[in-house]
């Protein structure tokens, strides 16, 4: 009788330990690049999926991407991550939201659709290791369709 | 012990067989049961014997006279009780009723019988290829061909109140623990029940039915790996009417072995065990591990692989869980199918069933390649283990993961997986530990030695002698 108390438990113990947010693989689309912008009236981000999203601040912007999306916009896979200088002071709390593995530059003249191009010139710095201010981050400049990414700049 | 006693153990029985005969102005009564015996042999070496040698005055000097040679047979066995006789009678014997004295047995036992075939289930390409057959008695010769040492002791008895099946226990003396021996004569003297006939009996019963999907004993139906577990120390059981035998104790070592193993070079062995265990953990885990990461843990899946399983999974109307659990079932329905049927049909409904209606069942959006490919490789990985009690209970406990890992992710998995171990551990075969090769100073055999090295018998089976070799 002992055994079977300790059985159960154990057993609502880790029931509470269970996770219980769950999503099945299908309905995700998983981002491989996000570009974050700075304009006069808020905060645009845009995935390399083809998703946008608008608000006042991060939050409300994601949240905005999220609701407006035609599936679950997965952020855990994102490799690149693109702010434009004036977003910049964004990336600590960017931080909390990908990977800490996300490779960070600076946009110039760009969007969301240099994923592929830096798949192939992956900028150096990840996000992990983002200072809070002074740190020089690659610069990936858009020139017509072309893009180059450069290692010079100020987040 | 009369007449009217023997022929009441087997009235109207069809196959029951009494002759009468008269010797020296006596009579005496022959009994044997149609198709166990050769009733050629018993016109040659019994009627005629008695008809032409036997001469005497009392039917005492008779009765001796059939026992020691005038009746030609090379067994020749008094019978003391109606129980002896029912006994060699079902065995193959004729018994001749001596009224008022005794009776006598000769063993006249058919020669039809199945003769050992090759193996069905353990092949080798370059190993011995006999294999047991359901005769107890040419099991044991043919052990006895691969383990000429006088030392080869072979303890018989019958178990079963109805079935009196013969089972022989059989060991090395010298090798084998003592404890060993007779705790397997004990078990066999506590088993009261009408039949002992089937597998699944033998094991229940001699193993105490302990609740678990996984062997206790390990079978074979090759006489050279019997062999080779006697050598190594350990006991063998053989009954009469199974095509094979069971070694005890069993662990999880021994049940990863293979009789290939020993019939190729040890490097290639050693390779080959290593990916035995690696599909024993994939067989076990994948499905489990598959749903979890696709449900739970999407971020620990490389983008491009996860790119490609969205892809494929974006038509496809079912859950993942219920995806996987469903191709676990109709896996296991189709191996079901196989089984039963004629090996050749069975053959072509694994095949229409694993790839044309798989495929078929891909194209058609039911469900995702990745998930097909997933249970694939489970099951396949299943058949790698090379003994198929233990490649049934992995099959059990797959599901069991795989739903935890529906209910909690890696979580569910992890839990499931100790829980397993802790079952596992709690298992012992005649007191030796079923996690045994993984207990600490052990070899848990997962790379197969040079022999040259292997000097010493393991020593979780208590060998009496230790050393193998110089």
């Amino acid at each position: 009788m002992k055994r079977w108390w300790m059985v159960a438990a154990l057993a609502a113990a880790a029931l509470t330990l269970m996770p219980s947010h769950t999503a099945d693989v299908g309905e995700l689309l998983p981002v491989e690049l996000l570009y974050v912008d700075c304009e006069q009236t808020g905060v645009r981000v845009e995935t390399d999926t083809g998703e946008m999203g608008y608000g006042e601040d991060l939050a409300a912007a994601l949240s905005d991407l999220k609701a407006a999306a035609p599936g679950r916009v997965f952020l855990e896979t994102a490799d690149y991550l693109v702010v434009t200088r004036e977003a910049a002071y964004l990336l600590p709390q960017l931080r909390k939201i990908l990977r800490p593995a996300t490779r960070v530059c600076l946009g110039v003249n760009t969007d969301a659709g240099a994923a592929d191009y830096l798949s192939a010139h992956k900028p150096e710095i990840m996000l992990k290791d983002v200072r809070p201010a002074g740190q020089q981050l690659p610069v990936l400049m858009g020139i017509g369709e072309r893009y180059r990414l450069v290692s010079e700049g100020n987040s | 012990m009369t007449d009217e006693a023997i022929r009441d153990l087997f009235a109207d029985a069809g196959d029951f067989i009494v002759r009468e005969l008269t010797c020296g102005g006596f009579s005496l009564y022959a009994y044997a049961i149609d198709g166990l015996i050769s009733g050629g042999d018993m016109s040659e070496y019994i009627l005629k014997p008695i008809s032409r040698n036997l001469k005497a005055d009392t039917m005492e000097t008779l009765y001796d006279a059939a026992l020691h040679g005038a009746v030609y047979n090379s067994v020749a066995e008094p019978c003391e009780d109606l129980d002896t006789v029912a006994k060699k009678l079902v065995n193959g014997y004729c018994v001749v009723l001596f009224p008022g004295v005794g009776a006598a047995a000769f063993e006249i036992k058919t020669g039809v019988r199945r003769g050992p075939d090759s193996p069905e289930v353990e092949n080798t390409v370059k190993g011995p290829k006999d294999a047991f057959v359901e005769t107890i008695r040419i099991n044991t010769s043919l052990i006895r061909r691969h383990l000429r040492t006088p030392d080869l002791r072979i303890y018989g008895t019958s178990v079963g109140r109805r079935s009196l099946t013969n089972v022989a226990v059989v060991w090395v003396r010298g090798l084998t623990n003592g404890e060993l021996v007779d705790k397997m004569k004990a078990r066999l003297d506590t088993i009261d029940v009408d039949g002992f006939l089937s597998p699944a009996a033998v094991e229940e019963y001699v193993t105490g039915s302990r609740a678990t999907a996984f062997p206790l004993m390990q079978y074979t139906e090759r006489p050279d790996k019997f062999s080779q577990g006697l050598l190594d120390g350990r006991v063998g059981l053989l009954v009469d009417g199974l095509p094979l035998a069971y070694l005890a104790p069993a662990d999880l070592g021994f049940l990863m072995e293979s009789p290939e193993d020993r019939s190729r070079d040890y490097v290639s062995a050693s390779c080959i065990r290593v990916l035995r265990w690696c599909a024993l953990i994939l067989s076990l885990l994948l499905p489990g591990f598959y749903i979890a990461m696709t449900v739970f843990h999407q971020e620990m899946i490389p983008l491009p692989l996860l790119r490609a399983m969205i892809e494929s999974k974006r038509s496809v109307p079912f859950s993942t869980p219920v995806e996987v659990l469903g191709l676990l079932v109709a896996f296991e329905l189709l191996q079901e199918s196989g089984i039963h049927l004629p090996q050749a049909i069975g053959q072509s409904v694994s095949t229409i069933g694993g790839i044309v209606v798989g495929t078929a069942a891909v194209e058609a959006g039911l469900i995702s390649p990745a998930a097909l490919i997933v249970v694939s490789i489970a099951g396949v990985c299943g058949f790698v283990l090379p003994n198929r009690d233990l490649a049934e209970a992995v099959r059990v406990w797959r599901f069991g993961i795989a739903a935890l890992a529906a209910a909690a992710g890696l979580f569910g998995v992890t839990v499931g997986f100790l829980v397993l171990v802790i079952h596992l551990a709690g298992l012992t075969c005649l007191d030796v530990a079923y996690l045994a090769p993984f207990s600490e100073g052990e070899d848990p055999s997962i790379l197969r030695w040079r022999m040259k090295f292997r000097k010493f018998r393991l020593e979780r089976l208590r060998p009496e002698n230790r050393r193998n070799q110089k």
